[in-house]
């Protein structure tokens, strides 16, 4: 066999399945082994009973769509399966009141929260699962019925017919309906810091500083903000700003690197829940964890939060991919200063 | 009870915008991902131009493999694309000498594994092979498997690696060419004559 061969083959390795196990012991004497026996068996039965199970999942994204009055929330199915048995058996009781039901699926309320970001669906098989909620979906301008009578078993042309395809919905109407969101007052912080991915090569060396605000003022501006935002349209043209470290624009120092500059706005509310969102202020951008895109920001509005969050928009040496390649040495004569992120207060 | 968002779900959601065929996907594989398949192909084939060309070459392989793969980790599977996209491009621009880059060296090592003859393994016995070194890395420590892996999938330099194992280059290539000697010793054992 030639070495590129040999080389070829090796990346067909599954990383994953190479992982170590553990050796084997030593033997013991035979009563050692049988009280170690013992209390294997009551810890494995204690851990099976109240710990998650360790194994093989089921990565699949499953997304369910229900209706809430005249608009549509999808939903992830949480893998319950990677629940300790114990919880498990208390699923059912999670269960408040009927929110919506359909044909073979009924969606009922998280017990006890006052808000639709956690459901509990009940199946056809009797089958009980929790859902996270994931997005608001927009209805105007998209023929959604043929995926919906499919792919949501549960949808009917009553449900579709329903649907209100007049007006996008914003984003303070999800807030609203899946959060209990309905002002500023019930903002608790905003915290901007690295966007979370930005973690390969060049970007893993971008420090960004990490701000929190939690004045009224800036948390009603903010809110006055996003609230009446709407999502952008499928067929709209989105400029993100996305400038990486190979990017011409960044190697001659014209642009900086958009891991320098976009942010994760953390919104934390008064309930505890938190809303997480990505901003491109090159662009002035907002969207909702890859999942739904907003309108751009005004010129103003993208400026006033650059710098409420402390965003530095020039440009930076953070090095190159060819730096990174080759060691990191690149990095160690950045001239840039590396800004430590400041300790939670 | 408080379930958690599982901490790939920005690799889901990614995955997600390619099962709806939906552009975006690319554009955000290009945010998370880029950097590291740049490096990946660079390692291969030491060339900025070349390196550009088989990441943006890497996204249409993944528009078109996704659906219907659905992959459980996204990163691998993108770098496994690029890892083999580059590879072949380096085969076809170095037909008959060696290029610069990570590949000659990682060639020059792992020529002690192998006797350099034209035999390449029937699919099925190419499996078994790949089981018999998955098992081989599962007896190795932490350490020896994940420079292994870092140095042969990767290709990553071992002046790159002596500093993320904390470890002198010099130690990175006595351990690697041990784990290249215990891997031959099992191979044989197991009556593979590579």
């Amino acid at each position: 066999m030639k070495a590129m061969d040999f080389l070829t083959l090796l990346g067909e390795l599954d990383e994953t399945a190479s992982a170590p196990v553990d050796k084997p012991k030593r033997h013991r004497p035979l009563w050692v082994a049988a009280a170690a026996c013992f209390c294997a068996c009551l810890l494995g039965f204690s851990a099976w009973f109240f710990l998650p199970p360790m194994g093989v999942f089921n990565d699949d994204l499953r997304i369910v769509v229900i209706r809430v009055d005249d608009r549509l929330i999808s939903y992830e199915i949480l893998d319950t399966d990677r629940l300790p048995p114990f919880e498990r058996m208390l699923l059912p009781d999670e269960a408040g009141e009927v929110l919506v039901r359909h044909k073979d699926c009924t969606f009922y309320r998280a017990a006890g929260a006052g808000d639709l970001f956690y459901l509990i669906m009940v199946d056809g098989e009797g089958k009980t699962s929790v859902l996270e909620y994931e997005d608001y979906v927009p209805t105007v301008g998209m023929d959604m019925t043929d995926s919906l009578l499919t792919e949501n078993g549960w949808f009917t042309e009553e449900d579709i017919a329903a649907l209100n395809v007049t007006a996008s919905p914003t984003m303070g109407e999800a807030w609203e309906t899946v959060y209990g969101v309905t002002s500023a007052n019930e903002l608790k912080s905003i915290r901007f810091a690295k966007v979370y991915g930005f973690e390969g090569g060049v970007e893993s060396w971008v420090r960004v500083k990490a701000v929190t605000v939690r004045d009224q003022e800036s948390l009603a501006r903010l809110y006055g903000m996003l609230a009446p935002m709407i999502p952008a349209d499928y067929s709209q043209e989105l400029d993100f700003g996305l400038v990486g470290a190979h990017d011409e624009a960044y190697l001659k120092g014209e642009a900086p690197l958009c891991s320098q500059t976009a942010r994760d706005l953390t919104i934390t509310l008064e309930s505890g829940r938190r809303v997480i969102l990505t901003y491109y202020p090159a662009t002035g951008l907002v969207c909702q964890r890859g999942t739904r895109f907003y309108t751009m920001l005004s010129t103003a509005d993208n400026e006033w939060l650059i710098e409420l969050a402390e965003i530095d928009m020039s440009w930076k040496d953070w090095g190159t991919e060819k730096d990174y390649a080759y060691g990191g040495e690149g990095c160690e004569t950045a001239t840039t200063p590396i800004i430590p992120e400041p300790q939670a207060p | 009870m408080t379930p958690k968002k599982d901490p790939r779900s920005t690799e889901r959601e990614i995955i997600a915008l390619y099962q709806g065929r939906d552009e975006r996907a690319i554009q955000m594989t290009a945010e998370a991902l880029g950097g590291y398949c740049y490096t990946v192909a660079y390692n291969v084939l030491n060339s900025h131009e070349d390196a550009e060309e088989c990441v943006s070459d890497t996204y249409l392989a993944v528009w078109n493999a996704i659906p219907p793969a659905n992959p459980v980790s996204l990163k691998s599977f993108v770098s496994s694309i690029t890892r083999h996209l580059a590879l072949n491009r380096y085969k076809e621009q170095n037909r008959d000498k060696r290029g610069g880059g990570q590949v000659p060296l990682a060639l020059e090592e792992l020529a002690e594994v192998v006797s350099d003859t034209e035999d390449i393994p029937a699919d099925y016995a190419r499996k078994e092979l790949l089981e018999s070194i998955t098992r081989f890395l599962r007896g190795c420590s932490p350490r020896d498997r994940g420079l292994f892996l870092d140095r042969y999938i990767r290709l990553e330099p071992t002046a790159t690696l002596a500093k993320r194992y904390r470890v002198k280059e010099a130690q990175v290539h006595l351990i690697l060419s041990r784990t290249r000697k215990k891997l031959k010793a099992q191979l044989e054992k197991e009556g593979y004559t590579l």
